[in-house]
């Protein structure tokens, strides 16, 4: 099977699904294994702005997993300041090739609408998330305005 | 092979219990004929009224309107009939094991065929346990595939040894060549035209693990040949080395190693060895013979070890602890195991070297499917996860 006609079909599917957190998606031009998705979480404090998602597919996609990691910057206890992050459906051990990116995408957005601090990435981050919440809350916010994308309207 | 034409010969054991008598027939039969019309033919020959000649195939007594290409015979084929004597034969009508049934077992279900070197339609056929004759009767029905699978499940009556206390045994062949072939349980037709759950397209034959998510023939075979790659088959005991579901989070399994023939010839043989590879390696007294020429997996015997071990295969001799012919476990000039040494550490479990290469101390080992720390070499525990998770 190509994975030019199942991401082709995705391709389709995510743009016209209607969930405004990551219907805006784009693909480069030139080579339909990478996208970009226009992450748009709802929740205090990453409702302020828009994260930019990029998607690299594999070329034995979807028998091997996309490689997903955010281009914004975001402060987070889940993401590192590389943008990577890690989601179970994702990994090489636990991916199906039924995993459709639609699911992906909403794994991601509800691991960063509700962050995970007891299986965190950047350890301080998870700390201050739990033990001062407050401080999290603004020092998140901030971030949030000073580098995510602005939010379409 | 199997007849395709119009018109078949066909062998019939005629058991009359009237007479006691025993008689092989050959009978040409016109495949859209039915059993009804079998009996007259026979009738004809044999001048025993047809009404009371009871058909019997595979098993089962075959109804009157049962046409005879839905057998799918062969020239090898045998059919028997049945002239019971009065007596047994009221005693046969009371009996509600045993009523005329049709004939949807045969045919409807999907095999591997080395022949065919492909996943072919199959069907089944039943033999006496105890002298392999085809003139048997069964006393059940077979309800789901573990009776067919599974010996000693379905109990006969065999109209030629005639022994009290038989089972049936269940063979299956391929319906294109004839020859046997393995039934494959997680295969079936597509009969609602589901599209596949990875590449959306509707084919006849689909695999199903029992979970209703079903994929195509080259889907499965792709992501079976993708979890070759890098070996992610998981060790789930009893069925081994498997793969689940291709659904996220669908956790079933594929229960039949037959079903990885639809990899092709080479792959399936590079399973088997790297599957057995891990087997040996997760055993504690397995070992994999170090020649490059070899690689044979064997066991070997704790009873007076030395440390060393031969090789069944090419009886090449090694030490288990450094693999080299020439012991260096206590040399301190080996570059190559100081560096392994001292890049790694040993699964707890099944002592296979890992490297950590980032990440957090918890590793999932690839070898034998064991969670351990990296920093305590013990079984991965809260503690590990609260104290020293990431360093």
């Amino acid at each position: 099977m190509s994975a030019t006609r199942r991401l082709q079909k995705e391709l389709g599917d995510l743009k016209g699904c209607g969930v405004r957190a990551y219907e805006n998606v784009e693909c480069d031009e030139t080579n339909l294994l990478k996208w970009t998705v226009l992450l748009l979480p709802d929740k205090e404090p990453y409702n302020k702005g828009a994260f930019k998602v990029g998607i690299t597919f594999p070329v034995d996609y979807p028998f091997k997993p996309p490689k997903i990691a955010f281009e914004t910057k975001i402060y987070h206890p889940n993401v590192d300041e590389e943008g990577k992050f890690c989601l179970p459906i994702v990994t090489t051990e636990n991916w199906k090739p039924a995993t459709k990116t639609e699911q992906v995408m909403m794994a991601l957005l509800s691991l960063i609408n509700e962050p995970e601090p007891n299986h965190p990435i950047r350890a301080d981050v998870a700390e201050e998330f739990q033990k001062d919440h407050k401080k999290f809350m603004k020092t998140a916010e901030e971030h949030t305005r000073k580098n995510a994308e602005k939010r379409p309207e | 092979m199997l007849f395709s034409g119009m018109s078949n010969e066909v062998t019939v054991v005629l058991q009359d219990r009237k007479t006691g008598q025993r008689r092989n027939y050959t009978i040409n039969v016109n495949n859209n004929e039915n059993i009804l019309e079998l009996t007259k033919s026979v009738e004809k020959i044999t001048k025993i009224p047809s009404e009371e000649l009871e058909v019997v195939f595979c098993g089962k007594k075959l109804s009157k309107s049962t046409i005879m290409k839905d057998l799918s015979l062969t020239p090898a084929t045998q059919i028997m009939l049945l002239r019971p004597n009065s007596v047994v034969k009221t005693a046969t009508t009371s009996s509600p094991k045993l009523q005329t049934t049709d004939t949807s077992i045969l045919g409807s279900f999907y095999v591997w065929c080395k022949s065919c070197d492909d996943v072919r339609r199959g069907k089944l056929r039943v033999y006496c346990q105890n002298c392999e004759s085809t003139s048997v009767l069964v006393k059940s029905e077979p309800q789901n595939w573990m009776d067919v699978l599974k010996s000693k499940r379905i109990p006969v009556t065999c109209e030629n040894c005639c022994r009290p206390g038989l089972y049936a045994e269940f063979k299956f062949k391929c319906l294109t060549c004839n020859d046997l072939a393995a039934a494959l349980t997680h295969v079936r037709g597509n009969w609602q035209m589901a599209e596949c759950c990875i590449c959306d397209g509707k084919e006849k034959i689909i695999f199903d693990l029992g979970c209703n998510h079903i994929s195509c023939q080259s889907c499965f075979k792709d992501y079976l040949l993708s979890t070759l790659q890098e070996f992610h088959f998981e060790n789930r005991p009893p069925y081994g080395f498997t793969v689940s579901c291709v659904y996220p989070e669908c956790n079933r399994v594929v229960q039949d190693v037959h079903h990885f023939h639809v990899m092709g010839q080479s792959s399936y043989s590079e399973y088997q060895r790297k599957a057995t590879e891990r087997l040996i390696a997760i055993d504690d007294e397995g070992v994999t013979c170090p020649n490059p020429s070899c690689g044979q997996s064997f066991f070997w015997e704790p009873y007076d070890d030395d440390g060393r071990s031969q090789c069944p295969d090419c009886f090449y001799t090694f030490c288990r602890k450094c693999t080299e012919r020439d012991c260096v476990c206590q040399s301190e000039d080996d570059l190559t195991r100081t560096t392994i040494e001292a890049t790694t550490r040993r699964c707890p479990k099944c002592n296979v070297a890992t490297e950590r290469n980032g990440g957090c101390a918890h590793i999932h080992c690839t070898s034998c499917g064991m969670d351990w720390c990296f920093k305590c070499v013990t079984e991965w525990k809260e503690e590990c996860q609260w104290d020293h998770w990431f360093n």
